[in-house]
């Protein structure tokens, strides 16, 4: 038999806070974790802004974590936090009492230590028996020496969970893929919980580099902190972000079983590809429309119940206009999409690539919940090409039954999640 | 056997490209006759008489691979992705042309990646060398040497990213489905391939690819498994991959990429297309560190399997284990084998001593193979066993046993701790 799936418990970790509560109180106040940046030691790099976890609040905050003292990259760190965060907010002090428990987390590319890199150098240029001779000078703590599966099996290892443990990697859409397929592992009663969400970092040298070159993040100096302004008409880019968003999944059965607070239900989960191109997403959004379609489809719901989008909404000039297209294609009957609210939390926190669609479902979790949506800030100029209602720069209080919350990826993959309100 | 028989998920199509070469035969024919498919190792930026055999896919079938990826995606590809894109071709082609009826919208795609740094170590080496001075990295001349100097490929991101496959695939077949791409190794496979069955039996997809690919021929990789003692010095040069033998000092790893089409049942019959092997439920395990052995866990839920599907392990037709030639790995599977079906005879494989380790391609590879099994009626022999490590277990060895069988278990386990378990039955079981 389905089973509804409930969220019953968040964590978050990024540069707006380090609890969901005060992330999504700096949300709803448009208050942005996007400060000026830069590589330690490296002079002239060309992305100036960004928005990380700070780490003197971090190291103090969750000193009395020990798991957590031990050395591990940025991102797996962070995704342990926000595990433990998630875990304490369900009121659960084993988790592994739920019975069958998986883990679903989406990451990105490993973290890897450029003095790392430096090992491998001789006179003569670049050797593998040099940087095997060196091989325990390689930094413990970077993904050098860490695989992409780290976070999962940490998490599963940490709390002796022994369901199915899944990593993804599909980039920017990494963290909603795995909500949603946690969600369907419940719904079809394969586990009666999971753990889901990603973390990242991107802000370390080799992936900045890259990501640079692919010229992706923005350079600009122009707006000093307000530099991230999705579907504005002066948007040039993202600007990197790391942090963890995790949330606990939960059957109705299990929940209702131990008189758990549920903040919301995740009603449907569509996933597609563009297949396009890799750097680009289609210029009339169709994948995003396949997805979002699906996700309505899996949730049972008309376009027309929904009155909340959180979008991917990234201030690149690409994503937001094409997103924009697909939602009007989405929504178009009776111009549904007039009435819809898009909202795009990375205007406040950056972009958190494989994670970002975790603190951004959580974002429309509370909105359902709350009867609050929080603003996109920087909106100054409009484009016009952009024209739907953005909630620019003011929080709106407003009743929200259901959402959707949208995750693109490089490469083309999409991710769309049905949330609904939960009426006791 | 519990199989509704249209609800059962069968595979279609099979294509790989490994260190034996391009499809099914070159690989089941090295299988049987029991010739390991290494050669020297080699990297052009590494040298090193540490690692002296290795799987390498064929210099000249990289090149082949190359050239089935459109020209202008060919700067987004690394090595293993062009291998992938290959071996769909392969599978897709196996799985009778009709597939392409299928709507792009219902064709899932679930992939199964390694992580590479393959793009970046000896680059950014190169890079910040000239790049590096006194008070750091001068970023202008680190982008000089990135861009002029090809220090850094531009497009370092795209090949690094663990989605890089799934993308690519995507692009080349138009495939715009359901979708998933998982890391790293053996449990992504499974992870891929549990999704696609998902997809498939609850109507998200009509046709489902599933694709595993990836390399160790990367300098950092080598060297985490070196200092981790994995690696066998080869003292026996091709014949050193030992699975289950009390002789054994290690595995050798290699590279390659495997690609399954998977239907439901009554889809498969409806476009007339062949159906190698039914994949009738699979199991896995979370990582367990603390664990000193992992196999009563597996063995549990492995049983569960069995009991849904109202078998018992001791009437197996086969096991293809996955026996990596590496201690901790093979002594855990010995344990699960031996609990599983104690005396029962049923017959103990391992393909590892042909092709090596081949990451998240390894199960995919393992199930090709014993729908080979299941077609020829042979169950090829472990290559380099002499001295089981295990009396009980009934492996094959000197020579091929013939036998028909209409079931197969296949083992995995991978060096962080999985375990995993897929139970397959022959076609004929639906019929």
């Amino acid at each position: 038999m389905s089973q509804r799936v409930f969220v019953t418990g968040m964590g978050v970790i990024c540069g707006l806070g380090l609890d969901w509560k005060t992330v999504w109180s700096g949300l709803l106040s448009g208050r942005s974790a996007v400060k000026k940046w830069q590589f330690p030691g490296v002079q002239n790099f060309p992305v100036q802004y960004a928005a990380p976890v700070d780490d003197c609040s971090f190291a103090n905050r969750f000193s009395g974590l020990p798991f957590l003292q031990k050395p591990m990259e940025r991102r797996i760190r962070f995704g342990m936090a926000a595990a433990a965060e998630a875990i304490a907010d369900a009121g659960l002090d084993d988790i592994s009492s739920l019975g069958r428990v998986g883990v679903a987390v989406g990451s990105g590319v490993p973290d890897r230590d450029p003095d790392d890199f430096m090992l491998a150098l001789t006179e003569q240029g670049p050797s593998w028996d040099a940087l095997f001779s060196k091989r325990d000078q390689l930094n413990p703590g970077s993904g050098l020496t860490w695989t992409n599966d780290a976070l999962g099996a940490s998490i599963a290892e940490q709390y002796q969970l022994r369901g199915p443990v899944i990593n993804l990697s599909t980039a920017c859409a990494g963290a909603a893929h795995a909500i949603g397929l946690g969600f369907r592992m419940i719904r079809r009663g394969e586990v009666n919980a999971m753990v889901v969400g990603g973390a990242d970092s991107v802000l370390n040298l080799p992936t900045m580099v890259g990501l640079h070159l692919l010229g992706a993040p923005s350079t600009s100096d122009q707006f000093g902190d307000r530099l991230c302004r999705p579907f504005d008409r002066d948007r040039s880019g993202f600007v990197a972000a790391e942090g963890a968003g995790i949330l606990l999944l939960e059957s109705e059965k299990s929940a209702h079983a131990r008189n758990a607070t549920i903040y919301a239900e995740v009603a449907g989960f569509g996933s597609s590809m563009d297949a396009y191109k890799i750097t680009a997403p289609h210029p009339n959004g169709n994948g995003a429309v396949l997805a979002m379609q699906r996700a309505l489809k899996d949730a049972g719901v008309l376009p027309d119940a929904v009155s909340c989008i959180n979008a991917h909404g990234t201030s690149t000039p690409l994503n937001d206009l094409s997103e924009t297209l697909a939602i009007k294609t989405v929504f178009a009957e009776n111009r549904h999409y007039q009435h819809l609210r898009v909202t795009a939390n990375k205007s406040m926190l950056g972009h958190l690539i494989a994670a970002a669609g975790a603190p951004e479902c959580i974002a429309t979790v509370l909105s359902v919940r709350e009867g609050m949506i929080p603003p996109t800030i920087n909106l100054e100029n409009n484009d016009p090409a952009c024209d739907l209602d953005y909630v620019p720069n003011l929080a709106r209080r407003e009743s929200v039954a259901v959402a959707l919350s949208n995750s693109f990826g490089f490469g083309g993959l999409n991710a769309s999640l049905v949330v609904r309100r939960y009426e006791s | 056997m519990n199989h509704k028989k249209n609800d059962a998920i069968v595979v279609t199509g099979l294509g790989m490209v490994l260190p034996t070469g391009v499809g099914m035969e070159p690989l089941w024919s090295a299988f049987v006759s029991g010739k390991p498919a290494f050669s020297p190792y080699h990297n052009e930026r590494i040298k090193t008489s540490l690692i002296p055999f290795f799987g390498h896919v064929p210099q000249s079938l990289l090149a082949d691979a190359r050239q089935i990826v459109p020209h202008k995606l060919r700067r987004f590809t690394p090595d293993y992705t062009a291998c992938a894109v290959l071996a769909v071709k392969e599978a897709l082609a196996d799985a009778n042309s009709s597939w392409s009826d299928v709507p792009e919208e219902r064709r899932g795609l679930y992939t199964s990646q390694s992580d590479s740094t393959a793009c970046d170590v000896f680059s950014f080496a190169h890079a910040l060398d000239v790049s590096y001075q006194a008070n750091g990295i001068d970023f202008q001349k680190f982008t000089q040497a990135a861009l002029h100097a090809r220090g850094v490929d531009p497009f370092l991101v795209i090949k690094n990213l663990s989605n890089n496959v799934l993308a690519l695939i995507s692009l080349v077949y138009r495939f715009r489905g359901d979708c998933g791409a998982f890391v790293h190794d053996e449990s992504a496979a499974l992870s891929a391939l549990q999704r696609a069955c998902f997809s498939l039996s609850h109507g998200y997809s009509d046709i489902a690819l599933v694709v595993g690919a990836g390399t160790y021929n990367e300098a950092l990789v080598l060297t985490e498994h070196y200092k981790l003692g994995h690696l066998s010095p080869c003292h026996q040069g091709k014949n050193s991959l030992r699975s289950f033998d009390l002789e054994q000092d290690g595995t050798l790893l290699g590279e390659g990429a495997v690609a399954l089409v998977l239907e439901r049942t009554e889809s498969a019959k409806c476009r007339g297309a062949k159906s190698h092997v039914v994949l009738g439920g699979m199991v896995s395990t979370a990582f367990d560190y603390r664990a000193k052995t992992r196999s009563p866990l597996i063995a549990k839920k492995v049983l569960s399997l069995f009991n849904q599907e109202g078998m018992i392990p001791q009437n197996l037709g086969l096991i293809c284990a996955d026996g990596k030639g590496v201690a901790q790995n093979d002594a855990d599977e010995i344990a699960l084998i031996e609990s599983l079906i104690g005396d029962a005879p049923v017959p103990v494989t391992s393909l590892r001593p042909i092709v090596g380790v081949l990451s998240s391609a390894g199960p995919l590879a393992d199930i090709a193979m014993v729908s080979a099994m299941f077609e020829e009626k042979a169950i090829p022999p472990i290559a380099t066993l002499r001295n089981p490590a295990s009396e009980k277990i009934d492996f094959v060895r000197e020579g091929v046993r013939q036998t028909s069988c209409e079931t197969g278990l296949t083992l995995h386990t991978s060096f962080n701790g999985f375990f995993g378990a897929i139970l397959l039955k022959h076609p004929g079981v639906l019929s």
